[in-house]
């Protein structure tokens, strides 16, 4: 080659980029760390519906067998206290409470996030859009578990007078309930700090730099 | 004349600058490192350094020329520091970046072109980038700060090396 045609070689060159986003290979990845997280969280509600069926189980037993007067075979001496009967209600509107705010919410977040297509883009909106949601519905989780607490704690309050076991064991049960509540609402604080808000900040600056125009 | 320039006004012309030079960044990216890693680096280093210079920018040269200036400025210091790491530290393995896959694979003979440049020394890789994008001797000796009869010197030795490998290899059948 002449310099001419060195120079000919020089000047075919364009002002692309050197290196384009694989966003086949990226779309891969999103797709399969959110597989992993949207499990977590499948995992979490599962957990929420299952303890709070379970609850509303007992609970309707304890009423049916009081209901039909066979109290007395499972060992107890007396029938429930129309207060017990109450607080039994009561427990029962908690658990409710609890797993049909979760319920409804996840609902019309998934509303939300649907979208025709399947792009690179769309899935990271979508994505971003629900763990956004995630973070906000935690934020002040220490609110939400009030209500299926108090519900275990008069379940338990109920359980323990008609079995005869005595109150006095409310003493530590119930210091027990708010450690557990704390506890719990903590561990989903740690959730939050520590996996989602790094995750949205990923997903963000993962959408700014498909977005920008100088790319 | 150079004077405070607000943060807006900055913004307003580095992002005006940017994506109409960038062709020329990616050039001398290409000439200064060798993997994705390094090019990323590069082309923040030489963003960033663009970026801080457009207040000391007085107009008295094509905005082409004084981009041009300050990337291989950057590109050099770069280098110079990217050595003195290398020595100091065992590489590990070059980061491979898999979400990064390059744009311009199709053009045999201009990567043979930049390989023949980064053989050169660190200065002769920005005479040889600036010859190449038309710069006169002149122009080439204003913005590496050498004389112009130096330039000539230099630029016709590059040009011969440069035909010269490429007779060699052709000849070798490469």
């Amino acid at each position: 080659m002449e310099f001419e045609d060195i120079q000919v070689v020089w000047n075919s060159q364009h002002d692309k980029p050197l290196y384009g986003v694989d966003e086949v290979g990226l779309h891969k990845i999103l797709r399969s760390k959110s597989q992993r997280f949207r499990r977590l969280i499948y995992w979490q509600q599962l957990q929420t519906y299952g303890s709070s069926l379970l609850f509303l189980m007992l609970i309707a037993a304890i009423l049916l067998v009081n209901y039909f007067g066979l109290l007395g075979k499972i060992g107890s001496s007396r029938a429930l206290a129309g207060w017990e009967i109450l607080a039994l209600l009561v427990a029962t509107v908690g658990w409710l409470q609890f797993s049909l705010s979760v319920y409804f919410g996840q609902k019309q977040q998934k509303n939300r996030e649907q979208s025709d297509t399947q792009s690179l883009l769309d899935d990271l909106d979508r994505e971003i859009k629900h763990t956004t949601y995630q973070i906000r519905t935690r934020k002040n989780l220490l609110m939400g578990f009030i209500p299926p607490y108090i519900g275990t704690g008069l379940f338990l309050l109920v359980v323990f007078g008609v079995t005869g076991v005595s109150r006095w064991i409310l003493i530590p049960v119930i210091p027990g309930l708010i450690f557990a509540l704390v506890t719990e609402s903590r561990s989903q604080r740690r959730l939050v700090d520590r996996e989602m808000v790094p995750r949205l900040r990923d997903l963000e600056t993962l959408r700014e730099k498909l977005t920008d125009p100088h790319r | 004349m150079i004077h405070a320039m607000k943060t807006n006004e900055q913004k307003r012309i580095f992002e005006e600058w940017l994506p109409q030079h960038r062709g020329l960044l990616f050039k001398v990216v290409r000439a200064y490192a060798f993997n994705p890693h390094d090019q990323d680096d590069l082309f923040q280093e030489i963003v960033t350094q663009v970026w801080n210079s457009v207040p000391n920018y007085r107009g008295d040269s094509a905005v082409t020329t004084w981009i041009y200036r300050v990337a291989l400025y950057s590109a050099m210091g770069w280098s110079k520091r990217e050595r003195r790491h290398r020595e100091n530290h065992q590489a590990i393995g070059a980061d491979d970046r898999p979400l990064l896959q390059p744009s311009s694979l199709e053009n045999p003979q201009l990567d043979w072109l930049y390989e023949q440049i980064s053989h050169l020394d660190e200065i002769d890789r920005s005479l040889t980038l600036l010859m190449l994008d038309g710069f006169s001797y002149r122009e080439i000796a204003a913005t590496m700060g050498i004389s112009q009869s130096h330039v000539g010197v230099k630029l016709n030795r590059i040009k011969k090396r440069l035909t010269e490998q490429s007779k060699k290899e052709q000849k070798h059948g490469v």
